[in-house]
């Protein structure tokens, strides 16, 4: 074997020394890509879930299939907090709305009850309606916010209580929601983890038959 | 190492590079998506509270304090009124006040985790024409509102639009 011959095989090993390990940083970035989007993915359709769930309930505050059970929309808003909000409707999922009125309460749990879960931050948003139990659903979220306001569109500082929750009009609601496990963890001190999150707000009407003329 | 090698050698590396620049360009468009459907949910819900807010307003102005019989007692011009214009959205005390109606959302990385957004709405008086809506050039009961979101960061625009009907009983 010439010296010539051994330049080049040595040379064939660095070059395919360096392929490979570009082939192999290109694969682990493809992995951590699809885990992401994977992570991205089931965020969304986390936050997707909770939003149209929301979106039904709070279209139908006020409302009753027996109207006159609800004579007033105006007191259909029975707490309103900034993580507690509690309503007067008529809602049953599936089956639609029966006549009846039920009484529909959304409040976000503590950190602690969620201390399990890799994320720090998630707590479960509790959906109750009437005298059920309050099961655990946990979807990762991290905010849920709510603003209240008037007629003339001024906030109305929570907690809102007697009279004042007649002067609702529009609700403001906050959501945020994040993956339960981190997507991305940077293991140089301090430890970063990081988590997906989307983030959605949106206005409702307290009452939809509500001042309209 | 001869001639045949060396561009054997100068294939493979090309093929190398052309591979790894597809899975970076897949990688990119996964990404762009993930940030798309954000943009699509946040712009949804933007159109959804515009229609919201101008849902919880009066009829017309003319329908503020009292009732009208007729749809020729309604309001000819469309848009807000007086300093109501000026004054902005939390002015408005009537539906068509959102007529030519525009605003800029910021995004913001803190209290508005989003991408900048530009919401624009029209106003129009329509009727059921042949199963359709469709403009009307006299006043009606029922007014059309047209919400447009769109965003540097979307390539699609979004419209939403609802019929609100004048109802008054006592």
């Amino acid at each position: 074997m010439g010296s010539q011959t051994i330049i080049d095989l040595i040379g064939s090993f660095v070059v395919f020394g360096w392929l490979m390990l570009m082939g192999l940083s290109a694969n682990t970035a493809n992995n951590e890509n699809t885990q992401t989007a994977h992570s991205n993915l089931l965020v969304q359709q986390n936050l997707v879930a909770l939003t149209q769930m929301m979106e039904y309930d709070f279209r139908k505050i006020g409302f009753c299939l027996e109207p006159h059970r609800i004579p007033d929309p105006t007191k259909a808003v029975l707490v309103a907090d900034s993580t507690r909000f509690e309503f007067l409707s008529d809602v049953d999922l599936g089956s639609g709305p029966d006549g009846t009125v039920d009484t529909v309460r959304y409040y976000l749990g503590t950190t602690g009850e969620l201390a399990g879960t890799p994320n720090p931050d998630d707590r479960v948003l509790y959906r109750v309606v009437n005298s059920e139990f309050p099961r655990r659903v946990n979807l990762g979220v991290t905010d849920f916010t709510l603003r209240y306001f008037d007629r003339n569109n001024n906030t109305i500082a929570p907690p809102i209580t007697g009279a004042l929750l007649q002067t609702i009009q529009s609700v403001q609601v906050t959501l945020s929601v994040e993956n339960v496990m981190a997507s991305e963890v940077v293991e140089t001190a301090p430890i970063n983890e990081q988590y997906t999150s989307a983030f959605w707000q949106q206005r409702r009407l307290s009452s939809r038959n509500y001042r309209n003329r | 190492m001869g001639l045949g090698q060396m561009m054997l050698s100068i294939l493979a590396l090309a093929m190398f590079g052309r591979i790894m620049l597809a899975v970076n360009t897949n990688s990119a468009d996964h990404n762009e998506a993930i940030k798309t459907s954000e943009y699509l949910i946040m712009g949804t819900s933007l159109g959804t509270s515009l229609l919201e807010r101008a849902q919880g307003l009066s009829f017309d102005e003319l329908t503020i304090t009292a009732d009208i019989s007729t749809p020729a007692s309604l309001s000819t011009t469309l848009g807000p009124e007086g300093p109501e214009g000026v004054a902005g959205e939390n002015a408005f005390d009537d539906f068509d006040d959102y007529h030519n109606f525009s605003k800029t959302v910021q995004g913001d990385s803190i209290f508005f985790k989003t991408a900048t957004f530009t919401v624009r709405s029209l106003i129009d008086y329509v009727d059921i024409s042949g199963g359709t809506i469709v403009t009307s050039g006299a006043r009606t009961y029922h007014k059309r509102l047209r919400v447009i979101v769109s965003s540097p960061y979307m390539e699609d625009t979004l419209r939403f639009s609802t019929v609100y009907s004048y109802w008054y009983f006592r």
